[in-house]
């Protein structure tokens, strides 16, 4: 059973998670987050690393193949779930403030 | 080449300050090469470098070359900008390839998490551990036999060291503890990590050397005062302690220097910590054979080999009426501070066809504080609970008070003066003569 931790997802959690969409090693997730994000959002490696542990040890990801010393993931069925629970409070964040400031 | 050393003795939470320090350094031509029990600087043109120096929990605190664990996290930083200078524990020095990399760390709540983590988890036996031990020496060991400690030096010394690491742990914890209260403080200002600076971190070094030379100096001056006071047993052993300690961190030095793996770095500390508990306990079996008995002698004997003492003691068997038999074994142990001194006599004469021992033994403790001779005699009572009774008898040694034991199979006495204690067992049977004997040949002389 995965632990819940994650709440709220930070930033660089959510984009993340948005790059493990499709199965991906370290290196190209720091490439996808960036591109993502029009390079509005950087991953420090060290921070990188420590995310894809907790992701993993709460179930959020899971490693698919080890190459090496490159080890790749993918996001789980929890993983998308939690994406979803973001993406949901965003737009809601974003319709109350539209709500609000639309007419101004 | 030029090369510079400096003792690498830092904290986890002084990773920033270290990052300043190095970029100092390189700025005045002194660029990092490696870590080992120092910072090893090799002298190059001055350069303008951006250093990272990252807490890797993953690794181990017995890392001195990159492990498995840390290869992926190193290819995510050298992508990133970060060149792996060197790593020691779980310390990784990164140099940038390109301009302004992004940071290894941009979440500082989660450099914050991994910093307190990696603490906690380097001093668990440093903070839990040691103290827990030392606390249990201290009680048991020392303060359960007050006349011992309050008679060697050794004890002593022992104590003034735990001292000296209480003060040094307890800084520490709080040197910690304010660090994690100003990071939360400043968390909530939405600031950075709380960083000392490089004046700070050259305080902060000084002070954690000064314990260890502080120690040092006075185990010196407590191993050469014992020896001019004759005092073998206890100056020798010092020296050896001392012996002991530098050789442990030369040859932890050396492990640390090879840059062994993982499990070698491990299997040769445990090694070196039995290695050490070997010498110690050889050392303090072969020195209480060879200080604790005056003139000593090798019996052999049909079936048993023996080591006998020789000492001239005041009162002997031969005083109280006893005739020597075949083998006589006379001991005297004296443990002197400047508190207080403690000599016990022992007289003991058996013939090995009957196997019948006769032995007197008497210690006689002396201390120019009274609260102290007190302080002795409730432990001598203590020691045996119930079981003393006070006796008439104060008159006849012209003392304070004499108790005597009850059970009459290991009578024993205690004379109680206002500075010292007379105490006997075995077979003393004392006639008034002797009493006024063993005044005059053992009290007098202290008492003038």
């Amino acid at each position: 059973m995965p632990r819940e931790q994650f709440q709220t997802l930070s930033e660089p959690m959510y984009y993340i998670l948005l790059a493990l969409v499709e199965e991906c090693c370290g290196v190209d997730i720091m490439k996808k987050v960036a591109q993502l994000s029009q390079n509005r959002i950087a991953v420090g490696p060290g921070t990188l690393y420590t995310l894809l542990s907790r992701f993993e040890d709460n179930g959020a990801i899971k490693e698919t193949k080890t190459s090496g010393r490159k080890r790749s993931y993918i996001i789980t069925e929890y993983g998308i779930e939690l994406l979803k629970r973001e993406y949901k409070r965003l737009q809601t964040m974003f319709n109350d403030g539209k709500d609000v400031l639309g007419g101004l | 080449m030029k090369v510079l050393r400096k003792l690498f003795l830092y904290d986890y939470t002084e990773c920033d300050a270290l990052k300043e320090y190095l970029e100092d350094m390189a700025l005045k031509g002194w660029i990092l090469k490696d870590i080992n029990v120092f910072l090893v600087f090799e002298k190059r043109e001055p350069q303008k470098l951006a250093y990272s120096v990252e807490v890797f929990d993953k690794a181990s605190i017995f890392d001195t070359k990159l492990e498995k664990d840390a290869e992926e996290y190193v290819e995510y930083c050298s992508y990133a900008g970060w060149k792996l200078v060197c790593n020691f524990e779980k310390f990784h020095i990164f140099v940038a390839t390109q301009e302004n990399p992004v940071p290894i760390q941009t979440d500082e709540r989660i450099k914050y998490q991994t910093i307190v983590k990696s603490t906690l988890k380097r001093n668990v036996f440093n903070w839990v551990v040691l103290p827990t031990i030392m606390t249990f020496n201290f009680f048991i060991g020392i303060l359960g036999n007050f006349e011992f400690f309050i008679t060697n030096y050794f004890s002593l010394l022992s104590t003034l060291i735990i001292i000296l690491c209480y003060i040094k742990i307890g800084s520490d914890i709080i040197k910690f503890l304010i660090w994690c209260i100003k990071a939360k403080r400043n968390f909530s200002r939405g600031k950075k990590l709380p960083s000392y600076s490089i004046k700070d971190l050259k305080r902060i070094t000084k002070m954690k050397i000064a314990p260890f030379i502080v120690s040092l100096c006075i185990m010196m001056f407590f191993s050469i005062f014992s020896i001019i006071n004759k005092d073998y047993f206890t100056g020798m052993h010092i020296m050896l302690l001392i012996l002991v300690i530098s050789l442990v961190l030369v040859i932890s030095f050396w492990i640390l220097k090879s840059k062994l793996k993982r499990f070698d770095n491990i299997a040769l500390q445990i090694l070196l910590g039995f290695g050490v508990a070997g010498v110690i306990i050889f050392f303090t079996v072969f020195s209480m054979l060879v200080f604790s008995t005056e003139n000593p002698k090798l019996v052999v004997e049909e079936n048993s080999i023996s080591i006998q003492g020789e000492s001239q003691i005041p009162i002997t068997l031969e005083d109280i009426g006893v005739k020597y038999k075949k083998y006589k074994d006379s001991d005297i142990d004296r443990s002197k501070t400047i508190f207080a001194s403690s000599t016990t006599y022992y007289d003991s004469t058996y013939d090995s066809l009957d196997g019948k021992r006769t032995e007197i033994s008497y210690r006689v403790f002396y201390s120019p504080y009274k609260f102290i001779t007190k302080k002795v005699l409730k432990s001598y009572l203590n020691l045996c609970k119930d079981r003393y009774i006070e006796d008439s008898d104060a008159s006849i040694w012209d003392a304070n008070m004499v108790y005597v034991s009850k059970e009459n199979y290991a009578p024993s006495t205690i004379v109680v003066y206002d500075n010292y204690i007379l105490s006997y067992s075995g077979d003393l049977h004392l006639r008034n003569e002797a009493r006024k004997k063993i005044r005059k040949k053992l009290l007098l002389p202290i008492e003038q």
